[in-house]
Formats: C-alpha cells, sequence, structure tokens
C-alpha cells in the first residue's frame, strides 16, 4: 500500500459518509456545467433574450461557485473533525504534520476530480434535455447539442481551482493540539450546555423585531428595512440556535414531573447534547434553505405577474392616432396587412374618443360611445354595457381600479357642452392596457355622446377627440415583430424624451407579454436550479450529522436495548431525535420566508397591484413535501443501520 | 519527533486503534507506507510477519470482522513491522479473555526475545505482569516498589501477587518493564 493507496481507501471506504456530500458536489459541477453550455452555445445571439439568459446563468455561476466553496469547506471541515480520532492513531504511528496535510490534500482532490468527473458526465448526458426545456422556454427554432472544449475547461477549471482552495484551507483547521485530544475523539464535546441567559433573550428578541419590521413594511421603508431586517434576523437566527433552544430546553428539563417521564428523559437529554452539537450547522441550513425558498418564491412571484398581466391586456394590438397624423390609414393597413400574411385572425374596433372636463374632480375625461364600446366588448366576448341617457359606466385600467371604481358613484358634469352625467357603475373587464387609456373613462349612451360638440376646453377641435383602433386578435401571443417599424418610432423617441411631430402611440402587448413571460421563465429556470443545490447541500449537511454520530448512537440504543427498552419506544426515541435535526431549521426557515414575503408583497403592490399569495403557499408546499419525504427516507436508512447490529 | 515515533517507537493500545476503513494487511503495513518503503519490501514483510503472527488466514478482512485477539494480534503486527527499538503496550490484554491474552502475552516475549525489543507495558493483571522481567509498582500515581523476575514465571507471579496483598488490596496499578 502506497501513502496515494491510503488516501484512495480513506475516500473510498468511508464513501457512506461522504454519500450526501459527494451527491450535492456532483449536481453543484452539473448544473454549473449545463450552465455553461448554454453559455457557450454557438448559436446563442446578441438578442434580447437570449443575451438575458447568459447573463442570468453567468451570475447563478458565480453564486454556486461561490455557495459550493462554502459548503465544501463547511463539510470538510466538519469532516475532518468527526475523524480526528483516525487522525491521533496516524500520528501516534508516526505521521508528520506535512503527511497529514498531504494526506488531506489527496483525499480532497480525489473526492473533487470524481465529483467533477461525474458531474459533468451526467450534465452531458443531461444537456440536450435541458437544451429542450431552454428552446421551449425562449422559444428558439432549434437549439442543438454541441461539442466543444469551453464547457468543459470552464467546469473543470472551476472546480479544480475550488476544490485546491478548499484542500489547502480545511487542512489549516484541523486541530493538532495534541495527538491525545485527537485520540479522545469527536465526541468529547458533550459538555453539560451552557446556555447564557441574556443572548438567549436577544435571539429571541432580535427575531421578534425583525419579523415585527418585516410585518409593518410600507413602500417608502422598504429599501432601508431591506438593509436592516437581514442581518438582524441572520444574528437573531444565530443566536436563537446557539442559545435560546438550549435555554428553552434547560427550562423544560428542571420541571422533573415532565422530563422523567417513560423515554422523554432518554429523548430530551440526547436532543440536548446533540443540539448544541449541531447548532452551528442548524444555522447554516437555516439560512441556505431561507435563501432557496426566497429565490424561488421570488421568481415564482413574477410568474403570477405574467398571470396577470393576460388579464390586464386582452387587446392584441393598440393603435391610437392622434390629431394630424397624416400616416393612420397607411399604418393600419400596414398593420392588417402583417396580419394577414401571418394567416392571424383578427378583428379591428375603431373607437372615436372624445375629451371633456369633469366638474367633478376638474380632469379631463375620455369618453366612449356605448354602440363603438359594445362592438369591442362583443369581439372579446365580454358583455355589452347599456348606459341610459344621463348614465355613464367606468372603465377600469387595473383590477385594483376596478374594486375601487365599482365603490365610487359620481354626480358631474362635462363642462364644456353642459351633458349631466350620474356615474354609480363599473364596466365589470379589463379592456384597455393600462397606458393606453386615461385614468377617467367612461362609457355613455350614444345620445349624450352626440350632445357632446364643444371642444376640450383650450384645445381645437381635433385636438380634442382622438381615435382609437382596437385589434382583438384570439392567438394574440402569435403578434411578435407586427408593427416593428412602429415599435421601433415608438422606442426612439422615449429614449430620446422627444415625442413632438409623433401623432400616433402603439403598443403590442402580446409582444411584451412574450418577452417578459420568456425572460422570467427563463429566471425562474436558473433559480430552480440553484435553489436545488442549496437545498441538496442542506439536506446533506443533516445527512452528515447522523452519520458521523451514527456509530456512538449504535452503541447508546444497543445499551437502552439491554436496559429493556421494547421497539415502539426505540421509534418513539429515533423520531424525537430526528424530527427536530430535519424540521426545526425547516420550520424557522419557513418563518423567515413567510415574513419575507410579507415585505416582497409590499414591493410588489408598489408597482404592479397583484397578490403573490397563491404562488408563496405553493413554493412553501412544494417544499415541505420534499422535505418530508426526505425525511421519512433518511428515518428509514437510519433505523435499519441502528438495527444492523 | 513523529520521525522518532516512526522508526524507533512502536504502540500497542487496550482497545487496538486500527484503521476501519483499513484491511489487516493495510493496517500492518501502515507505518511503512508512512516511511514511503517500496511496496516490494512491504509485501515481503508484511507476509513474513503474518505468518509468525498468524494472520495469514484474515488479512483481507477488516477490523470489523475479525476477533478481538486477532486485532490486537494486528496491532502488535503493526508495532513490530518498522522493526522499533521499544514497544509501548497500554493494558495490550485488557479487553482479551484469558486464551487470547495468553497469546499476545507468548508473543511480546517471543518478539523480546527474537527481536531484541524492549517492551514497557503497563497493565493491572497480575498475570501479565509474570511474563516481565521487571515489574514496578505503581500506586495512586507514586511508585512503591519494583522486583525483578526469576526463572519461573509461576514463583515470579506469586511474588507478584504477595507484593499486591502488601500494596492494599483492592485495584492496583502494576507498570512492567520487560529487558531483553
Amino acid at each position: 500500500m502506497t501513502f496515494r493507496q491510503l488516501a484512495y481507501h480513506n475516500v473510498f471506504r468511508n464513501r457512506r459518509s461522504y454519500a450526501a456530500f459527494f451527491l450535492a458536489s456532483v449536481v453543484s459541477v452539473m448544473v454549473f456545467f449545463v450552465y455553461s453550455m448554454f453559455i457557450f452555445h454557438p448559436l446563442f445571439e446578441e438578442d434580447g433574450l437570449q443575451v438575458l439568459a447568459v447573463r442570468g446563468m453567468f451570475i447563478a455561476e458565480v453564486v454556486l461557485y461561490i455557495f459550493t466553496l462554502f459548503f465544501l469547506f463547511y463539510s470538510m471541515s466538519a469532516f475532518l473533525q468527526a475523524r480526528s480520532k483516525e487522525f491521533g492513531i496516524l500520528m501516534h504511528l508516526g505521521m508528520t504534520k506535512k503527511q497529514l496535510n498531504k494526506l488531506i490534500f489527496f483525499e480532497t482532490m480525489i473526492l473533487g476530480s470524481v465529483s467533477t468527473v461525474a458531474g459533468i458526465a451526467f450534465g452531458f448526458a443531461f444537456s440536450k434535455f435541458f437544451f429542450m426545456i431552454g428552446r421551449e422556454i425562449m422559444e428558439l427554432e432549434s437549439l442543438p447539442l454541441y461539442v466543444s472544449w469551453q464547457p468543459f475547461a470552464l467546469t473543470i477549471g472551476a472546480f479544480a481551482s475550488l476544490f485546491i482552495i478548499i484542500s489547502v484551507i480545511s487542512v489549516a483547521f484541523i486541530r493538532t493540539k495534541g495527538i491525545l485530544d485527537l485520540l479522545q475523539g469527536y465526541w468529547k464535546v458533550d459538555e453539560i450546555t451552557n446556555a447564557s441567559r441574556w443572548l438567549s433573550f436577544l435571539g429571541f428578541l432580535l427575531l421578534g423585531i425583525s419579523y415585527v419590521l418585516a410585518s409593518v413594511v410600507t413602500d417608502e421603508t422598504v429599501y432601508t428595512m431591506v438593509l436592516i431586517i437581514p442581518p438582524l434576523a441572520t444574528l437573531g437566527t444565530y443566536l436563537f440556535f446557539t442559545h435560546s433552544v438550549h435555554s428553552l430546553l434547560n427550562f423544560y428539563k428542571r420541571r422533573k414531573g415532565v422530563y422523567w417521564h417513560k423515554t422523554r428523559l432518554v429523548s430530551l437529554a440526547e436532543a440536548s447534547v446533540k443540539l448544541k452539537d449541531s447548532a452551528q450547522m442548524f444555522f447554516i441550513v437555516t439560512i441556505v434553505s431561507t435563501v432557496a425558498f426566497l429565490t424561488v418564491g421570488t421568481l415564482a412571484s413574477f410568474m403570477s405577474y405574467t398571470g396577470d398581466y393576460r388579464e390586464s391586456n386582452p387587446l392584441g394590438l393598440v393603435y391610437i392616432s392622434f390629431d394630424g397624423n397624416s400616416k393612420e390609414l397607411q399604418h393600419i393597413e400596414g398593420l392588417t396587412a402583417e396580419l394577414e400574411e401571418k394567416e392571424l385572425a383578427y378583428d379591428l374596433v375603431p373607437l372615436v374618443v372624445k375629451r371633456q372636463t369633469s366638474t367633478f374632480t376638474g380632469n379631463d375625461v375620455d369618453i366612449i360611445r356605448m354602440s363603438e364600446f359594445n362592438r369591442l366588448a362583443a369581439a372579446l366576448g365580454f358583455e355589452p354595457a347599456y348606459p341610459d341617457r344621463g348614465e355613464a359606466l367606468f372603465i377600469p385600467y387595473s383590477k385594483e381600479s376596478l374594486k375601487e371604481l365599482g365603490k365610487s358613484q359620481v354626480q358631474t358634469e362635462l363642462m364644456e357642452s353642459g351633458v349631466e352625467l350620474s356615474i354609480d357603475q363599473v364596466y365589470p373587464h379589463i379592456l384597455f392596457p393600462v397606458h393606453t387609456v386615461n385614468f377617467n373613462s367612461i362609457v355613455v349612451n350614444d345620445l349624450d355622446y352626440a350632445a357632446i360638440d364643444e371642444p376640450l376646453q383650450g384645445y381645437a377641435d381635433g385636438e380634442s377627440t382622438f381615435t382609437y383602433y382596437a385589434f382583438d386578435i384570439p392567438s394574440w401571443e402569435e403578434t411578435v415583430a407586427i408593427g416593428s417599424d412602429l415599435t421601433a418610432q415608438i422606442e426612439r423617441a422615449v429614449e430620446q424624451e422627444d415625442f413632438s411631430g409623433l401623432n400616433f402611440f402603439f403598443e403590442n402587448p402580446g409582444e411584451d407579454y412574450r418577452w417578459f413571460k420568456s425572460s422570467f421563465a427563463i429566471l425562474l429556470f436558473i433559480g430552480v436550479m440553484v435553489a436545488a443545490v442549496f437545498l441538496l447541500a442542506a439536506g446533506s449537511f443533516i445527512y452528515f450529522k447522523l452519520y458521523t454520530g451514527l456509530e456512538r448512537d449504535r452503541k447508546q440504543y444497543l445499551l437502552l436495548v439491554r436496559l429493556g427498552m421494547t421497539e415502539k419506544e426505540l421509534g418513539r426515541i429515533v423520531n424525537r431525535q430526528l424530527i427536530p435535526q430535519f424540521f426545526l431549521p425547516w420550520v424557522v426557515a419557513l418563518l423567515h420566508s413567510t415574513f419575507a414575503f410579507i415585505s416582497l408583497q409590499v414591493v410588489w403592490d408598489e408597482f404592479a397591484e397583484l397578490s403573490i399569495l397563491g404562488e408563496m403557499i405553493l413554493v412553501l408546499t412544494g417544499f415541505t413535501i420534499a422535505q418530508v419525504l426526505y425525511f421519512y427516507l433518511i428515518r428509514w436508512r437510519y433505523i435499519a443501520h441502528l438495527q444492523a447490529s | 519527533m513523529a520521525l522518532f515515533r516512526r522508526r524507533k517507537l512502536g504502540f500497542i493500545f487496550q482497545d487496538f486503534n486500527l484503521l476501519q476503513m483499513l484491511t489487516v494487511e493495510e493496517n500492518l503495513v501502515l507505518p511503512l507506507t508512512l516511511d514511503y518503503v517500496p511496496v516490494n519490501d512491504m509485501a515481503t514483510r508484511v507476509l513474513e510477519l503474518a505468518k509468525r503472527l498468524d494472520l495469514t488466514p484474515i488479512l483481507h478482512k477488516r477490523p470489523n470482522e475479525i476477533s478481538g485477539g486477532e486485532a490486537q494480534r494486528t496491532a502488535i503486527g503493526r508495532a513490530l513491522i518498522h522493526k522499533p527499538a521499544i514497544i509501548l503496550a497500554d493494558e495490550p490484554t485488557g479487553n482479551l479473555d484469558s486464551k487470547a491474552s495468553k497469546d499476545v502475552l507468548d508473543l511480546l516475549s517471543r518478539v523480546s526475545a527474537n527481536e531484541g525489543a524492549t517492551i514497557v507495558m503497563v497493565t493491572h493483571d497480575p498475570i501479565a505482569a509474570s511474563y516481565c522481567d521487571r515489574v514496578l509498582f505503581i500506586k495512586d500515581g507514586e511508585f512503591f516498589n519494583e522486583i525483578y523476575g526469576d526463572e519461573r514465571r509461576q514463583t515470579f507471579y506469586q511474588r507478584i501477587l504477595n507484593v499486591l496483598s502488601l500494596l492494599g488490596g483492592n485495584v492496583n496499578d502494576l507498570s512492567a518493564t520487560r529487558l531483553p
């Protein structure tokens, strides 16, 4: 056996302890490699969506790299600590510190190269699959598999450097104070837990403060709070696991009536030792899970935005022609020709809109005639509106306005023409995209409409009316690139902030929608994969803790069985031990995320009125189900290993 | 210090301290591995040693598959393989039954006689002590008495017991040194 073989045996015969850790590294390499395959894809062009995808994936790669570095470093040093007895024996036999470092370096490099190779192999095997998803999301004609040295070089380079860094630093963390210390091993740390009362209180206090702050965030304070709450909550979480939990347990233990009761004595005593030992692990798992929840949750809330977008933009295309627009006919003909060329069915409803001043608010109002409005409503499949003479309906511009306008009742007079109107209803559907309609828009009876004969105050006759061309296109998502020259003109004007000489407005909600939807889907796709790596890593911490303690637990259970503990009681003790390990960090992370989402809702409210509650519940439930399954899997293996003795 | 340990000392422990990941054979060659001895040399030495210690049938087993006596013989083999000048043994028979203890002690005697290694052994067991050439008695951490062995182990054993009763009965530490 050579020195290298020794390192090799150490890794491969310890594979059960390395399993979860190895799995997390492989998945991390795999995701990294898949991103690299996208980034270096020869068919990717300088197109908006693809640039976004490449940038997003690049950032995700950086995040993955940093995260994997920390994850591996933490796992490695915990692992080395758990093996201190083994190192003690080796040093007793005369291993020098230099040789020990070399051994650990070899071991890390073996682990690193195996997981890099496996990760790349899986990544390459599944990249066709990921390309298919990517092609669907980015709506590309094709995204073929390709072979190039670049993704391989990037991945190998990144992870080789990562594992070298890990092996160099983790070596520095082995405590080699004395061979005897090492020989006594890892579990020497089971001292009686001494939690500081003051720090436990501080832990609760900090968590409480951050929750309160998170729930009272308003849109003005949100940006300062983003800087304040996360550090508070992080520190609070740390103190909670290192001190508060123990104070609670000690409090519980002091009530002997409760404590000295059947299996509780064993399980509580065990729990307090384990909790102390795992406090840092719990802290890390909580933070990592919270970040994963928030990533997926935030991206999922983007998706709810796209769902909402369809409802508030039922029109396929909007063209508004103002006074003095000489190209009106030419533009409309151009648009219809483009639609026909693409063989898209459409319904064009022109609406002549009159502008007047309302005496009630003093603002100007856009007025649409009932007959024209109902033609559009019929085209969209909505019910018609029939305001009588002297009556009118509000036209909502968003879901929120639909609710508010429904409550308001207005008696007003159109100042210029002297038409009196009572408005006490709102049309129950959103017809017009929010930027294309005045916030004060109403539908009136055709007779009232005809009675409006004076122009808006301070404007000429032509200036106080405009024509709104509403295109209803059932397959509205297919309108990509229709009217692209008009879009370009609008964009140019927006960029230069100069709207003079632009006598029309054009909007293509279908195209916007496709863009939103695809870019959010890309971000979600990227985010879910990163979050999956995070959660796997969190899971592997727990797995690792269980396995390093397994040998010791087995001896203890053997003892308990000899003392006359039944199998059922054993199951109960295992549950009591595993449940906190699995679900304590989980519950704290869920709480953190819930409060973070409360704040996020405020941010959303500010620029798009929608509720993310549904998405959040979906995301959190999904994660919880995954965790419960993981729990049962590990519990099954754990009991099997315990009873193997 | 590490080099000194590696080349001049051999250690035997009560709880064997074999590495669980390695087979018996690998545990045996471990000290040589640390010294980068050529593989062929290691292989010949292992085979020779295994024959002497009667470990040949279990060379490819892992420590959790073998008995306590076998494990201790492996540990002794590991302590011997690099031909140390001194072997330090901490309660080598503490975890073994009387048959295995006898095997181990006979083995140690032979090693001391044939290889010329000094063995320093700490034990509670008067029988184990009776295998030694010189016995130092330590009571509660303080030196108490010392006796030298004679031709017959049985009589030496009786003398050790006599000293022990002088020491005051109960549990006593026996520190024994065997000189070649």
